[in-house]
């Protein structure tokens, strides 16, 4: 499988802060990968690093381009990502043409214009907000619009940093059932988020700690170290939590992924 | 001081936002406004800080009405209740984090001589030493600008704190933290706190009391864990129960076995064991 985002070696700082020292990463090509790991451990600084948005002092490959300023043309047409505040950048318009001006961009033919945003929109159930102005929509409602752009691009790379926090639980469920589609279809997904329970969501998991990525593993792996997580200072997710402490008493003998499993488990 | 929400509607466009809500808040506790995005619980925040005005219908804060007339006093409004942005950073527009506490001093008048004092204080209140005074707010990490807002609120010691959506951008440590300071600010300093969030988790560790809002309307409200309990009607307004309340829900439903309400998981874990 060919990498998508190959990171060998990377340093970076602000200042004095060392960010990232000798960090290398490799995320390959169709996963669906959530990157966690504490405030100020640098997951902006990568997803910038990742969109060109900074310049790391090595180079950095992204679906096989070297950032530079003869690539950036290219990276813009394959990569998209979306920023926690993002819908700042929304015209002062209603949400159907801010769509629509996206779609334009991407040269969309017109005769498929209101196709593909009926489409989408119900997938994301966004419908009611179409013809509202971006002005009076909330914030979550406005990221919400900012990750329709980003798929209506339909691009080979989509990049998440923080981009889904303020959506509540059901709208967060809807988009990742929408996102999980994009993957299958063959979408990398890179999450960068403060929700452990993210984790559980996509195919792979990378942790950063300390200006290292201290873990990238497939789902199934990651929590076999549990260590991990508490030296990263990331949580683990509810259940997770809840059976790894069950297991250090003896009362089960796996980590379970889901209530009905883990209750089943303990009244047998 | 009595929060008091008398049928209060908000309508934009021929369209009711807020619709003809009624409660009153818990004074000295920590309040819960939870709901689905777009419910219509941060335009309530809004009108409790006289950035918007009810459509129709009052809001009684103290000695203050708010309806759909301007006020004439509405600084001394937001002296008694300060507001806490969902995004902390756009609410600063100074250079350092000393200037941006000063500017409330400034707006509410304090005297100069005791800025220092008050923004020491308020600085300290939210657990950040003097080293901050001189740093660049927009350049700290999201759980130092959430603390710094605060601050800032803090320093002109409000009767009221409303913070909207708290949690955002904030990781595990740092909500554990924010959780623990508002709980000592309720504690020490007696005030009525209001969380605007769709946080439930959060809101689970935190709050004292709950409001469900949904499609403009009051629909539940209660202690947390009667509010928490109620996850049919928390799914009908598009949130889920706390991870923990559905792991006691799970149990029950599965197993009759009744758990005890709890809010920390190594509780929880003493509980199940004394049930195996």
């Amino acid at each position: 499988m060919a990498a998508v985002i190959e990171i060998k070696d990377m340093n970076f700082n602000y200042d004095d802060k060392v960010i990232f020292k000798n960090a290398s990463l490799t995320i390959e090509n169709g996963t669906f990968t959530t990157i966690v790991g504490c405030s100020g451990c640098g997951k902006t600084t990568l997803a910038r690093m990742m969109s060109g948005r900074y310049k790391a002092n090595q180079n950095i490959k992204i679906c096989g381009y070297f950032i530079n300023s003869k690539n950036i043309p290219k990276l813009k047409e394959i990569v998209e990502i979306v920023f926690e505040n993002s819908g700042r950048q929304l015209v002062s318009t209603t949400v159907k043409k801010n769509l629509k001006i996206a779609l334009k961009s991407y040269s969309v033919p017109n005769k498929e214009i209101d196709g593909k945003i009926e489409d989408i929109s119900k997938s994301l159930g966004i419908e009611s907000l179409l013809d509202k102005n971006v002005d009076i929509i909330s914030d979550a409602e406005k990221q919400l619009v900012s990750l329709t752009i980003a798929l209506l691009h339909n691009p080979q790379l989509l990049i998440l940093d923080d981009a889904l926090s303020m959506l509540d639980y059901c709208k967060r469920e809807k988009v990742f059932n929408v996102l999980k589609v994009f993957n299958r279809l063959g979408m990398t997904i890179i999450n960068f988020t403060h929700n452990s329970d993210d984790m559980l969501i996509g195919t792979n998991v990378v942790v950063i700690a300390k200006g290292q990525i201290v873990a990238n593993e497939k789902k199934s792996k990651i929590f076999d170290n549990l260590r991990l997580f508490s030296n990263a200072k990331v949580e683990l997710p509810f259940i997770v939590s809840l059976s790894s402490k069950l297991k250090y008493y003896g009362v089960i003998d796996k980590i379970y992924y889901d209530n009905k499993n883990l209750v089943d488990a303990l009244w047998k | 001081m009595e929060v008091k929400f008398n049928d209060v509607s908000y309508v934009v466009n021929g369209e009711k936002i807020i619709d003809g809500i009624s409660f009153e808040l818990q004074d000295g506790k920590i309040n819960a406004l939870i709901g689905a995005n777009g419910s219509g619980k941060t335009i309530l925040g809004k009108m409790l800080n006289g950035m918007l005005y009810p459509t129709s219908g009052n809001i009684c804060i103290g000695k203050i009405t708010i309806s759909n007339i301007p006020l004439d006093n509405i600084e001394e409004l937001q002296f008694n209740v300060g507001y806490v942005y969902q995004l902390a950073e756009n609410q600063f527009f100074c250079e350092s984090v000393k200037d941006e506490i000063g500017f409330e001093l400034n707006r509410f008048s304090y005297r100069k001589k005791e800025y220092d004092k008050h923004i020491s204080d308020a600085l300290k209140m939210v657990g950040l030493s003097d080293e901050y005074l001189n740093r660049d707010p927009f350049s700290l990490s999201s759980g130092e600008k959430q603390k710094v807002a605060l601050a800032s609120i803090l320093s002109i010691n409000p009767e009221i704190i409303i913070l909207d959506e708290p949690t955002n951008g904030l990781d595990y440590q740092d909500k554990l933290n924010l959780v623990r300071l508002l709980k000592k600010i309720k504690r020490r300093y007696k005030k009525t706190i209001i969380i605007i969030s769709c946080d439930v988790e959060f809101v689970h560790l935190l709050a004292d009391y709950v409001f469900v809002i949904d499609k403009g309307r009051l629909i539940l409200k209660g202690d947390k864990y009667a509010a928490f309990s109620n996850m049919t009607i928390l799914k009908k307004c598009g949130l889920v129960a706390p991870q923990i309340v559905t792991f006691k829900a799970q149990t029950l439903q599965r197993k009759k076995i009744k758990l005890v309400d709890r809010d920390d998981i190594n509780d929880l874990i003493k509980d199940i064991l004394r049930n195996i």
